[in-house]
């Protein structure tokens, strides 16, 4: 690990635990805003969105696992604001793009000025009709996480047989969303495009939009599942502290050894799942051969491990963490609905199955 | 640098040539921890020959000085190879403790005769009142001169009826703290007062004992360690042994004769391997298997830079147990009826008859029955999670 490296990740946690309490989390996501400017900016003053752009564009070049850690404090700290869906994913797709469009958007993603976001996998494309003699841009972009939150959307495009990818600025009239409240504090939103075609908006087409889907959807599992063995870490520290506390029948609930074992349990569940989380995002930084299935099964180890830790947190803790005001039944919230982002784990180990028997 | 590969092939080639069929089937056939005990014996012979018996030893002593990346290796492929498992209790448990405590006469004498495989060493840990509460034994030895007296009773005593000498942790003083009264006393089998009561395992197999000691004289010569220290010895074992066992290379031998399983094993007009609920399961138990050998390599990465991994340790002994026995059950699965014949002649690597089943349904219940002790011995799953729950968590 490089010193820029220890520096990030120093600095990050250290925001976050002194920032990013879990009492102003709530305070911001009851004001109604999808997120919180002032953290948003400092996010971007420290460079955040600069993580893994690329060296070439002011970023410093880091891989996933150099940022591992990162993106484990953005689950201890159930941080809401997209950064990692706008600066690592969307920001990805970009910086595979042409000289012409990394330019136009990049310097809004590293600064924030320019909040992208990107869709489900299994996102039916968008469309391009003619109408009148004009081609337009149409479809529906469906459960967009932090859709809400987004000044710009990526989205597929399937048009003469090709695929590509555009980035949409939500601004623009010819959009128009739906924003919903999500179970995890942020907002959602159902996209709908119709609006004039605009080819300068292509940011990859063919065999090259084909990889980027590949590595964007890639990265985005293993963005969740980094940020998922976070929220586990959360919630079994949480646990250990409250059941320190927490005295019935004349003693601590820790020194019960029914709950201790199921402590140790959670323990286990974390460690298998943040080895094989590392183990993949180092695959994916190198390129290796396994890469695609280590991130597969790394997305769906963590989706299986991360509801049932968050589950028995719930349980050790009692009624308490059955609250909207008390932290960790956000742990297992926000794990629930990372189970089907970017992609469902079923179809996720089908995939798994395939690769390893191909 | 040492050239792995080449270091692979130089094991698969020596392996290629030592494993003889009967070998090789023995290997197959095991489905436990232990081997048929005449090939493991044979094997044993093989591999001292090669100089390859006590890969975890250090030269002066007879190992081969590889390092733990060529260790692995040569495990991976002894497993691949299906050679047979080498009985462990003394070059794996009692070697490191006597190289570590033993005096020079101990150490010449016994090392070089449990590398040949003259000597076969049994374990006297546990008694019929002390298992996981393994300080509250009560077997005795009473100083009588130049003699120690001992009396009372070892049981889970695996390979005694084949080994001619035991280990055994005994009470030398009743007066003070369980643990500070324990000694630590190597112990001849034919001495008299002896008895050994082979005790039938619930597949029909016997592996492990009974060992009686009725006044059974034994030389103070025999104590390994000073006198009461007995269990600062036998813990130091748990130190060796961190990052020693592979639960990987086990795991994944049983993936890959469940895969070949799923193929023989008839699912309509199709094999099991075309079935998705099947296919489901065993995805979901692949991942886990990859989850627990990226554990064990970032247990080696801190081993090799000379951290300790601790309480990690226990985290992979659990897992690996537990994944080991939820394999059992999907090949039980795929097997169905086929299970049920006890085979027990055909499990003879020696046996030149017919079986009443296909090879590969041969094991698959006798290994989920035997597999029931993995969590047992060597530390019970509960008190592995009690040592997570108080040296990780702090509880």
């Amino acid at each position: 690990m490089t010193d820029e490296q220890k520096m990030l990740q120093d600095s990050a946690e250290r925001y976050l635990r002194e920032n990013y309490e879990f009492a102003n989390r709530q305070n911001a996501v009851d004001s109604g805003n999808a997120i919180d400017d002032e953290r948003w900016r400092a996010f971007t003053d420290m460079g955040w969105a600069a993580m893994t752009a690329p060296e070439d564009a002011d970023g410093f070049g880091f891989g996933l696992a150099d940022i591992a850690p990162v993106i484990e404090s953005f689950g201890y700290y159930l941080v809401r604001e997209p950064l990692l869906e706008s600066a690592v994913l969307a920001g990805g797709v970009i910086a595979a793009g042409s000289e012409t469009t990394k330019a136009q958007y990049l310097p809004g993603i590293i600064d924030g000025s320019i909040i992208a976001t990107i869709p489900q996998r299994d996102t039916v494309p968008l469309t391009i009709q003619a109408v009148d003699g004009a081609d337009r841009l149409q479809g529906d972009l469906q459960f967009v996480p932090s859709g809400g939150a987004a000044s710009h959307v990526l989205a597929p495009i399937e048009h003469d047989n090709q695929n590509h990818w555009t980035i949409i600025d939500l601004s623009l009239s010819g959009t128009s969303r739906v924003v919903y409240q999500s179970h995890d504090g942020r907002q959602g939103a159902h996209i709908t495009i119709d609006m004039p075609f605009d080819s300068g908006c292509i940011l990859l087409s063919g065999a090259d939009a084909d990889a980027a889907t590949e590595a964007l959807y890639t990265r985005a599992m293993l963005i969740a599942a980094a940020e998922g063995v976070g929220a586990m870490q959360g919630a079994l520290d949480s646990t250990v502290e409250y059941t320190q506390q927490r005295e019935q029948f004349g003693q601590p609930l820790s020194s019960f050894q029914a709950l201790q074992h199921r402590m140790a349990d959670m323990l286990i569940q974390t460690e298998l799942a943040r080895s094989l989380v590392l183990a993949a995002c180092q695959a994916w930084d190198t390129q290796a051969n396994n890469a695609s299935t280590l991130a597969l099964a790394a997305k769906a180890k963590v989706d299986l491990a991360a509801r049932s830790v968050t589950q028995e947190a719930i349980q050790m803790h009692g009624g308490i963490a059955t609250t909207n005001e008390y932290k960790v039944g956000h742990y297992f919230k926000r794990v629930a609905l990372l189970e089907s982002w970017p992609q469902h784990r079923d179809a996720l180990i089908a995939e798994f199955i395939q690769r390893r028997e191909a | 640098m040492i050239d792995y590969e080449n270091f692979r092939e130089s094991v698969k080639s020596f392996l290629a040539e030592a494993l003889t069929p009967e070998l090789r089937r023995a290997g197959k056939l095991t489905t436990s921890v232990f081997s048929d005990f005449k090939a493991a014996l044979a094997w044993q012979k093989k591999l001292h020959a090669q100089g390859w018996i006590a890969p975890d030893w250090p030269t002066e002593f007879g190992g081969p000085g590889w390092d733990i990346q060529q260790r692995y290796i040569f495990q991976e492929e002894c497993k691949r190879a299906n050679a047979p498992s080498v009985v462990m209790m003394g070059i794996q448990m009692l070697g490191p403790m006597l190289m570590h405590y033993g005096t020079e006469e101990q150490k010449q004498h016994y090392l070089p005769r449990m590398l040949s495989g003259e000597d076969i060493w049994c374990q006297g840990y546990s008694e019929p009142g002390a298992g996981s509460d393994l300080a509250s034994l009560k077997a005795s030895a009473i100083r009588d001169g130049d003699d120690y007296i001992v009396n009372g009773t070892k049981i889970w005593t695996s390979m005694a009826h084949h080994a001619n000498q035991i280990f055994c942790l005994v009470r030398t003083d009743k007066d003070v703290k369980p643990q500070a009264g324990i000694s630590f006393l190597l112990i001849d089998l034919a001495t008299p007062g002896i008895t050994i009561t082979p005790i039938v395992s619930l597949d029909g197999q016997v592996e492990q004992c009974q060992v009686f000691f009725d006044a059974v004289r034994v030389p103070c010569a025999n104590l390994l360690g000073a006198e009461n220290d007995g269990w600062s010895v036998a813990k130091s074992l748990l130190e060796f042994e961190r990052g020693g066992h592979n639960f990987t290379i086990d795991v994944k031998k049983q993936l890959r004769k469940i895969h070949d399983q799923t193929k023989l094993t008839p699912w309509g007009e199709k094999t099991r391997a075309d079935d998705p609920v099947f296919r489901h399961r065993l995805a979901e138990a692949e991942i886990d298997a990859i989850a627990l050998e990226q554990t064990e390599l970032r247990i080696k990465g801190t081993v090799e830079a000379g951290g300790n991994p601790g309480a990690l340790s226990s985290l992979v002994k659990i897992v690996g147990t537990e994944l080991g026995q939820r394999l059992n059950e999907l090949s039980m699965d795929l097997v169905g009826p086929a299970a049920g014949p006890q085979c027990l002649d055909s499990l003879d690597p020696y046996y030149e008859g017919n079986a009443p089943v296909p090879d590969h349904a041969l094991t698959a219940m006798a290994e989920y029955i035997n597999n029931r002790a993995a969590t047992i011995y060597g530390g019970t799953a509960e008190i592995q999670r009690t040592i997570i729950a108080k040296k990780v968590l702090g509880l």
